[in-house]
């Protein structure tokens, strides 16, 4: 499935801040992806939209298993 | 027929981001699975990953994995409630064309922290897990389906398998995401054939396929055993290749075949290319098996049955109670020695369980997998 350029561009930014982020690990604060607000999904509003960049998600709170392997298959 | 997708297990996850990156410039990613309730407790999720999900929804190309739902915890959960909260608010936002979850019951403190492990098939079982099918498919309005489990105790239990998800999923006219690798594991930890295993399957409720590696592990108390464990952490195997290669023209419903890996095998340059080369090769076969199957048709395979979800929900007290009793065995006994001892003279001896069947490695298995996800939950 063919994604605009700009999303594209987007996720790059996206991977590159991250990485940077995890490589200097730094200390982080938790920062406020959409200014409005999220709902409880995390999603945007219509008005909102647009993919925005460079505003690292907060590492602490990515489950185990991301890190560790999976154990839904129950082989993990 | 429906045409079939070649997809990525996608999450927020930098490694696998970074590796399926090339793969969504070149356009090769037709749709993308996401494991959507590990983000039930994010609280910040960047703006371009939710519009990565919303490209994919939009186009009916999003499908939603759940791992932490405990399909068979014998008592209903606070937990699996707010789960289904959650599940419900986030196909309000996003249109998954469907959502799946995982085989078993969790171990850990609260069977949300755990791995899953299997379980008895009984009545009782199955009335649990059709009783959670249909609560899933209440919150979510699409299709659902189970993925086979990987891992079992005795032979007995890999043939009865997929008759049993048969039945668990005939009243929500629910479908199997067959996962190759999982199959490789039962192939090789039991010596059985693959022609046999296969034949165990309902094949025509496949709606999706799961290409992934794994690794191996030595048995301690079989010396020369090897286990074959679905850790996700590896490259694909070509033996799981060719299994898609028999397996794909034998699924009339099939729609995705997607590529799992997680993000802990994927932090070099070189397993980034080798995760490349393997969605080619999964691409190559897809691509090989579409002629004569349909774009877009309109697909009323497995649409949702009308609801009809008992309340309260179904429970069994002692099932319960034996899961408890099976995961502090698994969790905290000193030896295999000790978790035998233990559970001889525990619940589940002579029980449904048949724990007197169970493979010696294989319960040494389940021991390593429960510590391991009991640490990280700690």
């Amino acid at each position: 499935m063919k994604l605009s350029k700009s999303l594209l561009s987007a996720i790059v930014l996206g991977i590159a801040v991250q990485s940077a982020v995890s490589c200097t690990k730094s200390s982080l604060k938790p920062v406020g992806i959409n200014p409005g607000g999220p709902n409880q999904t995390g999603l945007q509003s219509e008005q909102q939209k647009g993919p925005g960049v460079g505003r690292p998600y907060e590492p602490g709170s990515i489950p185990e298993w991301m890190r560790n392997g999976c154990p839904a298959c129950g082989m993990g | 027929m429906p045409r079939i997708l070649p997809a990525v297990a996608c999450n927020l996850d930098t490694n696998i981001l970074a590796s399926c990156l090339p793969l969504l410039e070149e356009s090769r990613v037709e749709a993308i699975e996401w494991s959507f309730d590990a983000l039930f407790h994010v609280k910040q999720v960047p703006d371009w990953f939710l519009e990565l999900l919303a490209a994919f929804s939009k186009e009916g190309r999003l499908i939603g994995h759940g791992v932490f739902f405990s399909l068979f915890s014998g008592k209903w959960l606070p937990e699996q409630e707010t789960w289904l909260q959650q599940l419900q608010h986030t196909t309000a936002a996003f249109r998954f064309d469907h959502v799946t979850e995982h085989f078993g019951f969790m171990t850990g403190r609260d069977f949300h922290h755990g791995a899953p492990l299997n379980i008895p098939y009984t009545p009782s079982t199955l009335s649990i897990g059709q009783d959670r099918l249909r609560r899933i498919q209440a919150a979510c309005c699409c299709p659902v389906g189970l993925e086979n489990l990987a891992f079992s105790y005795c032979l007995d239990e890999v043939r009865q398998h997929g008759e049993f998800l048969d039945a668990l999923l005939e009243p929500v006219n629910g479908f199997i995401i067959l996962d190759l690798h999982n199959l490789f594991c039962q192939l090789h930890n039991f010596d059985i054939a693959f022609d046999e295993l296969i034949a165990l399957y309902p094949l025509e409720r496949v709606r999706e396929i799961h290409v992934s590696g794994g690794s191996w592990e030595d048995s301690y108390i079989m010396p020369g055993r090897k286990i074959r464990r679905d850790t996700h952490d590896d490259a694909v195997p070509p033996e799981v290749f060719r299994l898609l290669e028999i397996v794909i023209g034998r699924c009339p419903n099939l729609k995705y075949v997607v590529m799992e890996q997680l993000g802990n095998g994927l932090e070099t340059e070189d397993s980034r290319t080798i995760f490349y080369r393997d969605f080619l090769r999964l691409e190559a076969i897809v691509n090989k098996s579409n002629p004569g199957r349909v774009s877009d048709p309109v697909d009323i395979s497995f649409l949702p049955p009308l609801a009809d979800i008992a309340h309260p929900p179904i429970e069994d007290e002692t099932l319960y109670q034996q899961q408890l009793e099976l995961s502090a065995i698994l969790e905290t006994a000193g030896s295999y020695g000790e978790a035998r001892q233990r559970l001889d003279r525990s619940t589940l001896a002579h029980s449904a369980w048949r724990i007197e069947s169970w493979e010696p490695y294989m319960l040494e298995t389940a021991i390593s997998i429960a510590r391991k996800w009991a640490a990280v939950a700690h």
